[in-house]
């Protein structure tokens, strides 16, 4: 065999050969690395889609309903025990029924440091939501029970009546006296460490039907007040945050 | 009919033809591939560089949306707080018993000549403690909590029953059904 003969056809094959190679070689890899970019855009889109619209409802949000419904769910359950603030809410509440606290008891415990920052709290803490029992004994005229559940019941902060007794006697004028005694517990929850924005999914943001009309009844109850000389300091610092009602005020006070 | 063709060529001149004619087919064929390759690697980087194009834009514009989206922070925080503490608040409600519902039923089985002494309540468990005037009041009010009692109560007993001064006094006791 003569591989002069062949010559002229090598050249050609040789062309179709390395073409054929460098096609199986860099197209395959191509492809791979176009469908990774594809697929790259298509999360993107996603992404940049859930973006714009976590965008457009933010901008319609109304900053100063949301601070006001952020401050009613606050009020509803504190973020920390504020004795001050939920024994105005029990006296207030028996004051609504003509009602005089006789003797009061609760355990506060822990009080958190002024100066603790919200994360180092929700680290320590186990449970969401924690009660805080009170027991109470009051006096008075009024034996419209109903009445007396209905101001407790519906008040924020959040209480729950564990336990009941009223004594209904007659004292020696013949006038009605009512002795209550009853456990009370009210509630509160540590804050949460807040998700970073770019883990805050749209769901997140938007409040449910269910919510929306949990807004509306606890709209509907009473909000204990305490008063703004009460409030700390450094409150006033941040206007636009909900501020639980909470202060330094003597809680064992009962003018 | 099969066509017969002849060559009438010799034999090395037929040979040198047939290589010619393999040389252009060859030749022919590696413009082909070539020119067949180039056109995929064009098409391939042209539309990788599109593709390249379009990714930067999105990751320009998704970055820009999250610089936007820092300035909502405050509100992103207080609306997973307000979230959270609904969530909480539902659970709490859910959760608790309503003296109210309780009361307003009592409220509706008890005669209005009824005098109320002593009312406790722990838990599920209700105990009343009062008097009435007439008997009468009594099995009425015994039919009324009967009738209440199926939806409500789990358990109603009238513990005690007495005369004295002129009353009718009772002490009637109802367990609650437990929440589903």
């Amino acid at each position: 065999m003569r591989l002069s003969s062949y010559r002229p056809i090598l050249i050609p094959m040789m062309v179709i050969i390395t073409a054929l190679i460098s096609l199986v070689l860099i197209l395959p890899r191509q492809l791979r690395a176009l469908t990774a970019i594809r697929e790259k855009i298509d999360q993107l889109k996603e992404e940049v889609e859930e973006l714009r619209s976590k965008y457009l409802l933010l901008s319609s949000l109304d900053k100063n309903k949301l601070s006001q419904q952020a401050r009613l769910a606050v009020s509803a359950l504190p973020e920390d025990k504020k004795v001050p603030y939920l024994l105005q809410g029990v006296r207030e509440a028996l004051a609504e029924n003509k009602l005089v606290i006789k003797s009061l008891k609760l355990a506060p415990g822990e009080i958190a440091k002024p100066g603790e920052s919200q994360r180092t709290r929700a680290k320590t803490r186990r449970a969401r939501i924690e009660r805080l029992p009170i027991a109470i004994e009051a006096v008075g005229r009024s034996e419209d029970l109903e009445a007396l559940f209905r101001s407790i019941e519906n008040r924020l902060p959040l209480f729950e009546i564990n336990s009941f007794e009223a004594m209904i006697s007659r004292d020696e004028s013949g006038i009605k006296k009512v002795t209550i005694k009853m456990k009370l517990s009210t509630f509160y929850s540590p804050p949460l460490a807040p998700k970073q924005i770019s883990q805050v999914s749209l769901d997140d943001l938007i409040l449910t039907e269910k919510e929306q009309s949990l807004l509306e009844s606890l709209a509907q109850f009473k909000v204990t007040q305490v008063k703004a000389s009460a409030q700390t300091e450094g409150n006033s610092e941040r206007e636009d945050q909900p501020v639980s009602p909470s202060g330094r005020e003597n809680p064992f006070k009962f003018d | 009919m099969k066509q017969l063709r002849i060559n009438l060529l010799p034999k090395a001149a037929r040979f040198q033809l047939a290589e010619i004619r393999i040389t252009r087919r060859v030749r022919y064929w590696a413009y082909w591939v070539v020119g067949f390759c180039l056109l995929i690697f064009s098409f391939t980087f042209s539309f990788k560089l599109f593709l390249n194009y379009r990714l930067n834009k999105l990751t320009k514009q998704k970055r820009h949306l999250e610089i936007s989206l820092r300035e909502f922070s405050p509100q992103i925080e207080l609306q997973q707080m307000l979230r959270y503490r609904l969530k909480l608040a539902a659970e709490t409600m859910k959760s608790r018993q309503s003296l109210t519902d309780l009361a307003q039923k009592i409220n509706q089985v008890l005669p209005s000549g009824t005098t109320i002494r002593l009312i406790r309540v722990k838990g599920d468990y209700v105990e009343i403690s009062a008097s009435l005037p007439r008997l009468i009041e009594l099995d009425q009010l015994e039919k009324k909590i009967l009738a209440m009692a199926k939806d409500n109560f789990s358990q109603v007993k009238i513990r005690s029953l007495s005369r004295k001064e002129n009353q009718w006094f009772f002490t009637l006791s109802l367990r609650g059904k437990k929440k589903q």
